[in-house]
């Protein structure tokens, strides 16, 4: 595999470079056009304050006085709002532009280096989301059939005689901070500091895309055969606050309980929910357990997983996506080797878990 | 208008792009709006007076995509009302017995198997610049399989199957369009029954013959559905896209609605 990697990598290196200038573009439109709204926002939080409070000195009230309404000329306010929407105009399209030429640069790369790499496998993009799949796998508390799911690739491998589909995928869940984000937005002012806060400001520090800020699960997708038949459903899900929270808050899985299982190396790492205590531990047998521990510090990232229907869903977290390039100079063979490490990890999920 | 009246030259400026601007935009998304077709909820209509054995059932759903796009019953020989198919029929010149018969037997004998199994390949393993000439010896001038050669070589078929969801993986379009033709067999069957143009008998003869083609080359309904989409795409033109939109949107509830035929019938091991 190592003269594969290398080769892959020399390869592909000239458009890595060139994808790296493209995300480099991409950001800084990305910048510059939330930094025109948040301008525009910062200006109608101003005009806001001095309606309601005139006798306050602003700090900067030198500056805004010559935009205040006059006797003599009552629309003076208006006139930079009318700039920055002038302005915001060319900026977006500037930011579509660049991001689309990026992307369609990255996701051609990707096609490419999978091909060389995984020359067994087949892989496709521009497919909807399996949502199905997803939803059927119960591991996301908060998705629903029309909740915004994206694809950025899917790969179909087999290894002996199972077959197992990997994707890259991004949710935006109506989780609790979504919700309580829905909320303050409905309320005057607080809803232009949200935005201030959670559009303007993350954009304008982040060296991220803009799309990915905005998923509440970034990463890896599987589904594969499960050997053993089952009549309920048993969810895996990190040990840790968000994922419970979440649990216990959604209202989608009222037939599930917490499971209580006695290995204390996975229930250090994991917490369990399902149907039927019974079925969790004949699913979960001590060198399933076991397994899933060694899985997990093989991926070092956030390991969910189901079972039901002779079907086993797993997803790997992964703020940067499975078949996207990682922010930052793409430059070293480490990237390609990280992202062979993930799909290689994925296709012998079957033969690890020995299922 | 009082507001406009003070205001400096270049806030006319703006003020003129922003208004071109949006209308332009206004005018460009509500024609799409406009042109979108309109969606249609398969209802998986049965008639209660069927008699029909579960072989014979099974025959008839490999039509279902259109059949519910007709918002026809799945279960019955007929199909719809003798004056809802006749344009239908004058559209395909199978309105007499005569054009049912020769069309029947092309589908029979080649359908569009014919262009897809030798286009396909070709594709595949020819350099592109024996196209043109092999393209010329097996089908000169014809504008249908000029039309498979550019959807196919292009990739547009399948990128639109894959942006549905229909197809997944580009190995998929060697299932080929078998599944098409079966299902065109079995449509125009009903239709030329329906229309007095065949007896019932000779309506299930082609029925049972495109049963035959669909099992012999597909192991499940799912891959029958792919065929059937494959061909679907391919042969209808591109000024078909409404209409096209319809039976994709039809197709996938006939794929995934627990109340479709392909999901209360095993397809036969």
């Amino acid at each position: 595999m190592q003269h594969l990697i290398q080769k892959a990598y020399s390869e592909t290196s000239a458009a890595l470079n060139d994808i790296y200038k493209k995300r480099k573009r991409s950001l800084f439109f990305q910048k510059v056009m939330w930094g025109v709204t948040g301008l525009y926002v910062l200006w109608m939080i101003l005009l806001w304050a001095s309606n309601y409070f005139p006798t306050l000195n602003f700090g900067f009230r030198s500056v805004l006085e010559p935009y205040l309404p006059t006797q003599d000329n009552p629309y003076a306010n208006i006139y930079p709002i009318v700039g920055l929407l002038a302005l915001l105009y060319p900026t977006t399209v500037l930011f579509a532009r660049a991001f689309q030429r990026f992307k369609l640069r990255e996701k051609e790369t990707i096609a490419k280096m999978i091909k060389m790499l995984f020359p067994q496998v087949e892989f496709s993009q521009g497919l909807p989301a399996p949502i199905k799949e997803i939803v059927h796998s119960k591991l996301f508390a908060w998705v629903k059939k029309d909740t915004p799911i994206y694809s950025y690739g899917q790969i179909r491998g087999k290894v002996d005689h199972s077959t197992i589909n990997i994707a890259d995928i991004g949710i935006v869940e109506q989780n609790i901070s979504n919700k309580v984000t829905g909320g303050l937005m409905r309320i005057p002012i607080l809803n232009l500091l949200v935005v201030l806060y959670g559009y303007v400001f993350r954009n304008m520090v982040s060296n991220t895309s803009a799309d990915n800020h905005y998923f509440t699960y970034r990463g890896m997708f599987c589904w594969l055969k499960f050997t053993k038949k089952l009549d309920g459903h048993t969810v895996v899900l990190p040990n840790a606050q968000m994922p419970k929270w979440d649990r216990l808050v959604s209202s989608n899985f009222k037939e599930e309980h917490k499971m209580h299982l006695e290995d204390p190396r996975f229930t250090k790492d994991f917490v369990v929910y399902g149907t039927d205590q019974v079925e969790a531990r004949y699913v979960l047998s001590s060198s399933l357990m076991e397994r899933i521990v060694s899985l997990k510090e093989r991926f070092d990232r956030p390991l969910y997983l189901s079972f039901q229907d002779r079907q086993m869903y797993l997803a790997v977290m992964n703020d940067n996506g499975l078949f996207s390039f990682p922010s930052g100079k793409l430059e070293g063979i480490k990237m390609v080797e990280e992202l062979v490490k993930e799909i290689e990890t994925a296709l012998e999920i079957s033969e690890d878990l020995k299922l | 208008m009082q507001m406009f009246e003070n205001l400096p030259w270049y806030s006319y400026v703006i003020l003129v792009l922003a208004i071109a601007s949006y209308a332009y935009r206004y005018f460009k998304t509500g024609k799409e709006e406009y042109d979108a077709p309109e969606l249609k909820e398969a209802r998986f209509k049965k008639s209660s007076n069927s008699n029909l054995n579960e072989e014979q059932r099974f025959a008839l759903a490999l039509y279902t995509p259109i059949s519910e796009w007709w918002k026809a019953d799945f279960n019955t020989l007929t199909f719809l009302q003798a004056n809802d198919i006749k344009p239908y029929l004058e559209g395909w010149g199978i309105d007499t017995p005569e054009g049912y018969w020769s069309l029947t037997e092309y589908f029979m004998k080649d359908g569009r198997r014919w262009y897809f199994d030798f286009i396909y390949p070709m594709i595949q393993k020819e350099p592109k610049e024996q196209w043109e000439r092999l393209m010329d010896e097996k089908f000169g001038n014809n504008e249908r399989a000029h039309r498979y050669l550019e959807w196919l070589n292009n990739g547009e078929a399948l990128g639109t199957l894959k942006q549905k969801g229909i197809l997944t993986f580009d190995s998929e379009l060697e299932l080929g369009v078998a599944g098409y033709d079966a299902a065109v067999l079995v449509g125009q069957a009903r239709k030329a029954y329906t229309g007095g143009l065949i007896s019932e008998k000779d309506a299930w003869k082609v029925i049972h013959f495109a049963k035959e083609l669909a099992l012999r080359h597909f192991s499940s309904w799912e891959e029958f559905g792919k065929s059937f989409a494959i061909g679907f795409a391919l042969d209808m033109k591109a000024d078909y896209d409404s209409y096209k939109e319809q039976v994709y949107h039809i197709y996938k509830q006939v794929l995934e609605n627990p109340n479709s035929p392909w999901n209360t019938m095993d397809w036969p091991r």
